[in-house]
């Protein structure tokens, strides 16, 4: 409670506002759920915010909300997997416009079929642009890993998206 | 077959016309920050697995709802209690913007409420005699659906964070892909520092409330101060959620200072106060 709750809250504001659509991008493709990605950068944030003071000085402030939504998201999936039961859908009132939705459907059901550390390696790497020394820093693994679940991850998508391809480039 | 390049171009093109609404997710983790920041709370923890409830499922309709729940009468109220405000102990940055409903279907149509809507309200279900004054910014929760208090009920100050918000989908389990999860961890919260003679024990149980919705009533546990206080989560059927802490003391203005061993009231108090019907987000 030492901590000054007024610490860089401007700073704060301005890089969450600046990079909650990347964050959501991310969280999105990852869970394939509009609901849970808002849900997954609204926690992000929540701790970059707790924590804004000691990781700005850091200067690791990318790297750090990455990081969380990364683990908050894997952290999720080995839960999930051991309890997830089915919710029902209310609606998204807030989802994505049509343009390109049915890419999207596409793209999001061939994502579900990865395990989850490849499809995030795979988001990461080509919808974030992160390298492969940064995605295995992410992830808290090796380089060599990162390549291999994104290599698998790949030539899965290439197996699932294969017959799809008119759809893609129509 | 696709090959390495089209494949990132299409995960691309999938994620290029995503937008969020940024400035609520945002102001939402500003103000859930700010909470766990003042009062060391870890926010909902996870337990054991109970069941999903999509609050969707209740038997619920606007109809039904209004007119049959009425506020519950609060033992020993009267005309209520008055309320102030008092100066910022320094110069403010500016208010947080406040936030908007999410945008689920059945979300509350009216406007969230103001701050000077929520203080009459919460003081017109507090017993007389009882002061109120805000706490503002930078400290206090700013904007619509947010409201920080001191409120002394004559027996010393105490902090009120209460927050209306609107939401999607709660659930009894953490391990849904539902946007909330209402829980009490199992075991229950340690304590990080000591307990003040004749505290509250720490409690913790979800329920659900006939006719209103889904409800975490908590006693928290002290952090190293010997903070703690009253929490309930309310999450009704009608996509609203209404939140409130009642702690056993007060921020001085960052610092909690303890000046009491029991939050004021009774939790039955305060389940009655976020019962309130007229809450809106």
């Amino acid at each position: 409670m030492t901590a000054n709750p007024d610490d860089g809250q401007q700073d704060f504001r301005d890089f969450a506002m600046a990079r909650a659509s990347q964050l959501f991008r991310i969280a999105y493709l990852m869970s394939g759920d509009w609901h849970e990605a808002e849900d997954l950068v609204q926690s992000t944030l929540t701790k970059l915010f707790v924590a804004w003071g000691r990781v700005q000085r850091r200067g690791s402030v990318d790297t750090y909300a990455r990081r969380v939504l990364v683990n908050t998201y894997l952290s999720q999936r080995r839960l999930r997997r051991s309890g997830e039961l089915p919710v029902a859908d209310i609606g998204d009132a807030g989802a994505p416009s049509a343009v390109d939705a049915a890419l999207r459907m596409t793209l999001l059901a061939a994502l579900r079929e990865l395990p989850a550390r490849s499809r995030a390696v795979v988001i990461l790497r080509h919808i974030d642009d992160q390298s492969v020394d940064s995605v295995a820093q992410l992830l808290g693994t090796t380089p060599a890993a990162v390549k291999s679940l994104n290599a698998r991850g790949l030539s899965r998508l290439r197996e699932l998206l294969g017959a799809d391809q008119s759809l893609f480039f129509s | 077959m696709l090959n390495d390049g089209e494949i990132a171009e299409l995960l691309q093109r999938a994620a290029a016309d995503l937008h969020p609404a940024v400035d609520v997710l945002v102001s939402r983790a500003e103000r859930r920050g700010r909470r766990r920041r003042r009062w060391r709370i870890a926010g909902i923890a996870g337990g054991n697995a109970l069941a999903v409830i999509a609050v969707a499922a209740l038997a619920y309709t606007a109809s039904s709802h209004q007119p049959s729940v009425p506020a519950r009468p609060v033992p020993g109220l009267a005309a209520g209690a008055s309320s102030s405000s008092r100066p910022a102990p320094r110069p403010t940055p500016g208010p947080t913007p406040g936030t908007t409903p999410s945008p689920g279907k059945s979300a509350p149509s009216q406007h969230p409420m103001t701050q000077r809507q929520m203080l009459r309200l919460l003081r017109s279900l507090l017993p007389a005699g009882s002061s109120l004054s805000i706490v503002p910014p930078p400290y206090g929760a700013t904007g619509r659906g947010s409201l920080e208090v001191d409120y002394n009920d004559g027996q010393g100050e105490a902090d009120i964070m209460l927050d209306v918000t609107a939401f999607t989908t709660v659930s009894t389990t953490p391990t849904s892909s539902a946007v909330i999860p209402l829980t009490c961890p199992h075991p229950l919260w340690t304590n990080e520092g000591t307990r003040p003679a004749g505290a509250l024990p720490i409690s913790c149980q979800v329920r659900h409330v006939p006719g209103i919705g889904l409800e975490r009533d908590a006693v928290m546990y002290a952090d190293s101060f010997g903070f703690y206080g009253i929490n309930i989560y309310l999450y009704r059927a009608d996509h609203t959620e209404v939140f409130i802490q009642v702690g056993n003391g007060y921020f001085d203005p960052a610092l909690p200072h303890v000046d009491r061993a029991r939050p004021p009231g009774s939790m039955a108090l305060w389940e009655t106060v976020v019962q309130n019907p007229a809450w809106h987000a």
